[in-house]
């Protein structure tokens, strides 16, 4: 990889003559945010980049179904040339096996929770399990169940939203205009204020709810691309090379980490999350059924901007009210359409046909 | 026992209920409608034979009739391991002698050879990507399907292969209709005639709207202006039409965002350098070209075949564009004296290399020079385009409606090079 | 031109001009009264036509107006209004509406001014029509003309254009119909007329299709462009006049951009000039007649009346010129009274008074004549006679004083006598050549040989006298009736004369040519010419300017010339020469 972005940073060199070049990057590839970093990187080691520059260097990493390229496009005034690297991808046909490590992945559903009221996140603690509603923080522990209320400062707004956040110290509880810190050990412990903090949303990821809405409005700061401001958006998950905002528009949209528009997914609802597997990164992502259908989860791998099931789509009997995601896991809150009743589930993803 | 006791019972049963309707059920006669009246390749063929090598869904070689394979350190030199137990449609084993010949003719600048359990394939240079070529040639008659009647230009029966070595097929049969218009196709397929149809980018929807399911295939069709030859059009108007014409547009209205916007006769998922090829227009630069060409010399003849996707609507497109540009293009379909023609030409090879030479062929071009990696095959593309002889305008992908009782088992039912995967879709209940 | 010709004129331009008169008054009223028809068929036509188009005008209004607010339009804007809002599923939503409401032309332009849906041209959606969208008053506006772009041509339309409106969304629908020929068929014609409609830039379409040759009405269409208003104009479509139709041109005027109104075309009446033609033909021929009519009446009438004037008047000019010619006794044969009676009877009488007087004048001429010979007579004989006497005298005086020298005497005497004598023998001889000169005895001559022959005579005269002889004779002359000795001793005569008139040399010029009927004979010389009254005597028998001579050769060369039934003339100047000019038959 290395070789070839410093072969075609020297063959671009060569065709400005080392004139001073403005450098953009795009990635059309599978590969992540720190290969494009590095490519990046090398690339431009070889160049004279300047703030102004005499020509644009359009570098594009793209791929096929045995090689990635480097394609770097030349614009000098109206003149264009097209300069080409590759390399091979490593995959069966260079190596000469079959693959082994097959990319589908299937999700697993395990009850974690289930009651009459809108469940708004679980999350699996040590021994136990965390729930949040509405009202109150449950944990549950075997055959104990502890709560401690949420006050309700405010009216909630209609199909509220919540999250749970946890780590190693003990859990926070995000509501829309209220934050609730607290600890299970030895027995559970919230104290709720009422605050328009950012919720987390995955490492280095956070982002402004609407206190009085069910939607973050826009701002957000994750790393690497800093803080921005994007069109409103129900959930959002990491990419392999950004990030995917469930907009309140009904599309799911992709930006790089430097938050160019890759983008977007029309076939996809208003939930998605990020679960890490063995064989890579999966999203999952809801259908756009409504509140009166079965929905689905789905894994999905983003491949040129365009998503790619990854796996069978994991059904429910009715339609997803929340989905999150702990990294290697996720957690699923469907209502049953027959029961009314509103269980939790953590989908835990195994790779394999 | 209290009412609440039942409930799960019921949900249960319910589910169990639902366990049962989703089960797949074997028998029942596919019924398909195709355009081509002569298909003497593609999505039929992929039913009767197969090849050695499969591609998932990410492109990736998986073993199909071969197990496994390795080759040496450059590459020249092949080594396939057959799977036992396959029988061919005559109910004779697979051999690797037959293995061997049919993979020679396919490939006939390759030395192959048969081995005890396998076959060797031996290159005069190395050859990196050959499981990527035996994914399409090579085809062996040991496919889920046996074809067992065929009235050419109307009608193809196939039967299950009883012995299939991957299992028998839920389908009993089926049946395909050729030669059908996509209007009637869509028609049949609404009226529950038909099953499996093929449909155009701009049915889509309607298709979707009447709870069909789509199956796609990648972008796999080449919609393009090919001049013909031997006219002797000014190469300023090629270009200036080139220029003039508004991909965008068509693309987001007549083809429903369906496949993409190319300039280049390889698709991006197979050349991966597509889209180094501008498919922006410049009508400044065209009507610029267009005002250097005397009046008389502005003017030219546009065919299309009327039973391609979308043919009419793009070809008038393209003249509405052209005569922002000051060009008269005049459509008239199969006109045999036109100066150009809109075609759709498939791919037919996953490999590069392979697929650019299939596609200039079928565009009447010359062949493409020798290339051994992207930048060279980028160098002969370009080459290929720069006299603007071809315009390619869009990459499609083959779109199939299917009827809301066709189930499918394990998707895809259509590969991304749009060969069909029927042995894994099964029909509820008694066929209507 | 006779007096018959002049009176024939005069009747025939009489009978003309009165014809011509009567009929130009009588067209003129026929072609205003023809212009007022045909001017109130063409304000009906255009009455009609306005009413026409007015109720199109609120026909498509209304259509565009129930498409703008029909349920379909309405969810329409609402699924466009969305911001996932796909306009491309709508791309054939104008197709319906516009054949369902009979509109050829229909286009639902979005907020922005983008073609959402073109019924007339499909593949034009996305294109932008900001016209539209430029003006926020469409509900209130009429419906006007347009100049509609199709794949193939440009149509003229009446387009309306509507707002369709949910909430702050909206929707332009833009929908019309040509004005072509089916517009024409819905005009009530009148015979002799037809319409047509000229829609820019330059078709022209009638009921039955468009126009096979519209190059006729070009310059009309012409005019149209430059002056914007109403304008007539006669076109003839072949030679025959009858062809041709007078058209009156409505022009039909559009919105243009910052409202400079656009000429989109015309509304052509055409009225046909046949049925004028064909009458004015009608009355051109009647007034032909008529004047041929008049013409042999005038004929008829300048014949009787011309019989009554001037018949007599040329007798009287065929008697003048009867006198003339020298007959004398002319009397003219005319019974009618009146001035041209009393003219003729004048005239019989003047002829007898003179020849009356003729004789008196010829019996004067007589005497003068034998009184003038008498004289010459008297004066050529008294030369010779005086020298006889003086002769006879000396004898009688030698013979009585000198005896001895009268045989010497004798001698010389009668000598002398005998001299005298011949003289006197001469002169006698020559009277006698001259009384008695014979008629001609003509015979086919050639004048040119003639001429040379004559001059070989004079050869060794002329070289003596240094006379240089010029001949110019033609060379086609033709021959001659004449008497060769008689012609060849006149031009001897004058010849010698000619040489006589250089006794210092000079030149002679003989010429001979043809001339009117006959031939011309001239000889000429550069001598000491004559004076005018010696021209005038020339020829009178005796005269003569030599020293030497009877004075009668010219005479005779005249009475020669005058018995060949010529003439012989003679011009000179003195110092300069003379030149004898004699023509003959």
């Amino acid at each position: 990889m290395n070789g070839a972005a410093r072969d075609l940073g020297r063959t671009v060199a060569a065709a400005v003559a080392h004139d001073p070049v403005a450098v953009t990057v795009k990635n059309l590839s599978a590969l992540g945010g720190a290969e494009t970093a590095e490519i990046r990187h090398v690339f431009e080691s070889e160049l004279n980049v300047a703030a102004q520059p005499a020509v644009e260097i359009r570098l594009t990493i793209s791929e096929n179904l045995t090689q990635f390229l480097l394609v770097a496009e030349i614009q000098r005034g109206g003149e264009r040339q097209v300069l080409l690297e590759s390399w091979p991808r490593t995959s069966a046909a260079s190596t000469g096996s079959p693959t082994d490590k097959p990319a589908r992945v299937t999700l697993e559903k395990k009850l974690l929770w289930e009651q009459d009221l809108p469940i708004l996140d679980a999350a699996q603690i040590a021994g136990g399990i965390l729930v949040l509603d509405a009202t109150r923080v449950l944990l549950v522990r075997g055959g104990d169940r502890q709560s401690a209320p949420i006050p309700a400062w405010h009216t909630w707004p209609r199909n509220l939203r919540g999250r749970l956040s946890v780590n190693d110290s003990g859990f926070t509880a995000y509501l829309p205009g209220t934050i609730c810190r607290g600890g299970t050990e030895p027995r559970l412990s919230v104290i709720c204020e009422d605050s328009q903090d950012p919720w987390l949303l995955g490492p280095g990821a956070l982002a402004i709810f609407t206190p009085d809405r069910n939607q973050f409005p826009g701002h957000i700061d994750i790393e690497p691309g800093g803080p921005r401001d994007l069109p409103p958006f129900y959930t959002a998950a990491p990419a392999a090379d950004g990030w995917i905002f469930a907009g309140a528009d009904g599309r799911a949209h992709l930006y790089t980490h430097s938050w160019d528009s890759a983008g977007a997914i029309d076939q996809w609802g208003s939930d998605v999350a990020t679960v890490q597997t063995p064989c890579g990164a999966r999203i999952l992502a809801a259908r756009p059924t409504a509140l009166t259908e079965p929905d689905a989860i789905q894994p999905y791998q983003i491949v040129n901007d365009a998503p790619i099931p990854a796996g069978p789509a994991l059904e429910f009997s009715g339609p997803i009210t929340a989905l999150w995601s702990f990294g290697r896991s996720a957690t699923a809150v469907s209502r049953d359409l027959q029961t009314g009743r509103y269980a939790a589930f953590s989908l835990a993803p195994t790779c394999g046909s | 026992m209290r009412l609440s006791a039942w409930l799960p019972l019921a949900v249960l049963s319910a589910l169990a209920l639902c366990g049962a309707a989703t089960r797949p059920r074997y028998g029942g006669t596919l019924r398909v409608e195709m355009r081509d009246a002569q298909p003497d390749a593609g999505p039929l063929r992929s039913l009767v034979f197969e090849t050695l090598v499969r591609l998932d869904a990410t492109g990736a070689p998986q073993p199909w009739l071969a197990l496994s394979w390795q080759h040496d350190a450059a590459a020249k030199r092949w080594q396939f391991s057959l799977r036992p137990g396959i029988k061919l449609h005559d109910g004779s084993a697979l051999t690797s002698a037959a293995v061997a010949a049919s993979l020679q003719a396919a490939l006939p600048d390759l030395t192959i050879a048969a081995t005890a359990d396998g076959i060797t394939i031996r290159a005069s240079r190395p050859l990196p990507d050959l499981p990527l070529d035996l994914a399409h040639n090579g085809w062996l008659d040991t496919g889920p399907f046996r074809l067992t009647a065929f009235d050419p230009g109307h009608h193809a029966t196939f039967a299950a292969n009883e012995d299939y070595w991957g299992g028998r097929p839920f389908l009993d049969a089926i049946d395909v209709q050729l030669g059908r218009g996509l209007r009637d196709q869509l028609a049949d397929l609404e009226l529950g005639r038909a099953d499996v149809v093929e449909i155009g980018p701009a049915d889509l929807r309607r298709a979707a709207d009447h709870g069909r399911a789509v199956w796609s295939s990648a972008a796999v069709s080449l919609v393009a202006l090919a001049f013909a030859p031997g006219h002797p059009n000014d190469p300023r108007l090629r270009e200036a039409l080139a220029l003039s014409i508004d991909r965008a547009a068509m693309h987001n209205v007549l083809l429903q965002k369906q496949g993409e916007v190319t300039a280049a006769l390889l698709p991006q998922w197979i050349s991966g350098y597509a889209f180094a090829f501008p498919t922006a227009l410049d009508l400044p630069r065209a009507r610029a070209l267009a005002n250097a060409l005397p009046p008389a010399a502005r003017t030219l003849t546009l065919a299309y075949d009327p039973g391609m996707r979308a043919a009419r609507a793009l070809a008038e497109r393209i003249a509405v564009n052209a005569h922002d540009a000051g060009l008269t293009v005049q459509v008239s379909p199969q006109n045999p004296n036109a100066d150009a023609r809109l075609v759709e030409g498939r791919l037919a090879s996953f490999e590069p290399e392979r697929a650019l030479a299939g596609l200039a062929a079928g565009l009447g071009m010359q062949a493409p020079t020798a290339a051994q990696s992207p930048a060279a095959l980028y160098e002969s593309e370009r080459k290929l385009l720069e006299d603007f002889r071809a315009i390619p305008l869009f990459q499609l992908p083959m779109l199939y409606g299917a009827a809301s009782r066709v189930r499918v088992y394990a998707p895809p039912a259509v590969t991304r090079l749009g060969d069909w995967r029927f042995d894994n879709i099964w029909l509820p209940g008694t066929a209507p | 031109m006779t007096f018959r010709t002049r009176l024939l004129i005069a009747f025939a331009l009489t009978v003309i001009v009165a014809v011509a008169f009567v009929g130009g008054i009588v067209s003129t009223t026929t072609r205003r009264a023809f212009e007022r028809l045909d001017e109130e068929r063409v304000s009906a036509l255009a009455a009609q036509f306005h009413q026409e188009f007015l109720r199109r005008q609120r026909e498509i209004a209304q259509q565009v107006e129930d498409i703008a607010e029909s349920e379909s339009t309405r969810d329409m804007i609402i699924a466009l209004s969305r911001p996932d809002a796909d306009p491309s599923s709508y791309v054939d939503a104008a197709q319906a509406p516009a054949t369902a409401h009979n509109l050829k032309f229909l286009e639902l332009v979005s907020a922005s001014g983008s073609i959402v849906s073109s019924a007339q041209w499909p593949a034009r959606f996305l294109y932008q029509e900001d016209w539209v969208a430029a003006r926020g008053d469409w509900n209130s506006q009429e419906p006007f003309l347009k100049r509609e772009e199709l794949p193939t041509d440009t149509a003229l339309a009446l387009v309306s254009v509507r707002v369709a409106s949910v909430g702050d969304n909206k929707l332009y629908v833009v929908g019309g119909e040509e004005l072509d020929r089916d517009f024409l068929s819905s005009f009530v014609l009148p015979a002799g007329m037809r319409a047509l409609l000229f829609r820019e830039p330059q078709s022209i379409v009638g009921a039955s299709g468009p126009l096979p040759q519209p190059a006729p009405l070009a310059p009309l269409i012409d005019a149209l462009r430059k002056q914007r208003h109403e304008v007539t104009q006669t076109i003839r479509w072949s030679a025959d006049a009858a062809d041709a139709e007078t058209f009156h041109a409505i022009p039909l005027i559009g919105p243009g951009k910052d409202q400079n109104h656009d000429l989109m075309g015309g509304f052509l009446v055409g009225s046909s000039r046949a049925a004028q033609v064909r009458l004015e033909r009608f009355m051109i021929r009647v007034e032909i007649l008529v004047a041929v009519g008049g013409v042999v009446l005038a004929l008829l009438m300048a014949f009787w009346t011309t019989a009554r004037i001037t018949r007599p008047v040329e007798a009287l000019a065929a008697g003048a010129r009867a006198v003339a010619a020298g007959d004398w006794h002319t009397q003219v044969d005319v019974h009618t009274g009146g001035e041209i009676g009393a003219l003729a009877a004048a005239f019989n009488q003047m002829t007898r008074d003179l020849l009356e007087q003729r004789d008196r004048l010829v019996q004067a001429e007589r005497v003068a004549a034998w009184r003038e010979l008498a004289r010459r007579l008297a004066h050529e004989l008294k030369n010779p006679l005086f020298p006889l006497q003086i002769t006879v005298e000396n004898l009688q005086r030698a013979r009585a004083a000198h005896p001895e020298e009268f045989d010497e005497v004798f001698r010389e005497s009668t000598a002398t006598l005998l001299a005298e004598l011949g003289k006197l023998r001469g002169i006698v001889g020559r009277f006698s050549d001259f009384a008695k000169m014979p008629q001609p005895q003509l015979e086919t001559v050639d004048l040119n040989g003639l001429v040379r022959e004559s001059l070989k005579l004079f050869e060794a005269q002329m070289q003596a006298a240094g006379v240089v002889l010029r001949l110019d004779l033609a060379a086609d002359l033709r021959a001659i009736q004449a008497d060769r000795g008689q012609l060849g001793r006149a031009l001897q005569n004058l010849v010698l004369n000619a040489i006589d008139a250089m006794p210092a040399g000079g030149t002679l010029a003989i010429r001979t040519a043809a001339h009117e009927d006959g031939v011309r004979l001239e000889v000429s010389d550069t001598g000491q010419g004559l004076t005018q009254e010696e021209c005038d005597r020339l020829f009178t028998p005796y005269f003569t300017t030599k020293t030497h001579g009877t004075g009668l050769g010219l005479a005779i060369v005249q009475s020669v010339i005058s018995d060949h039934g010529g003439k012989i003339g003679v011009r000179s100047e003195p110092g300069r020469g003379t030149a004898f000019v004699i023509d003959l038959a």
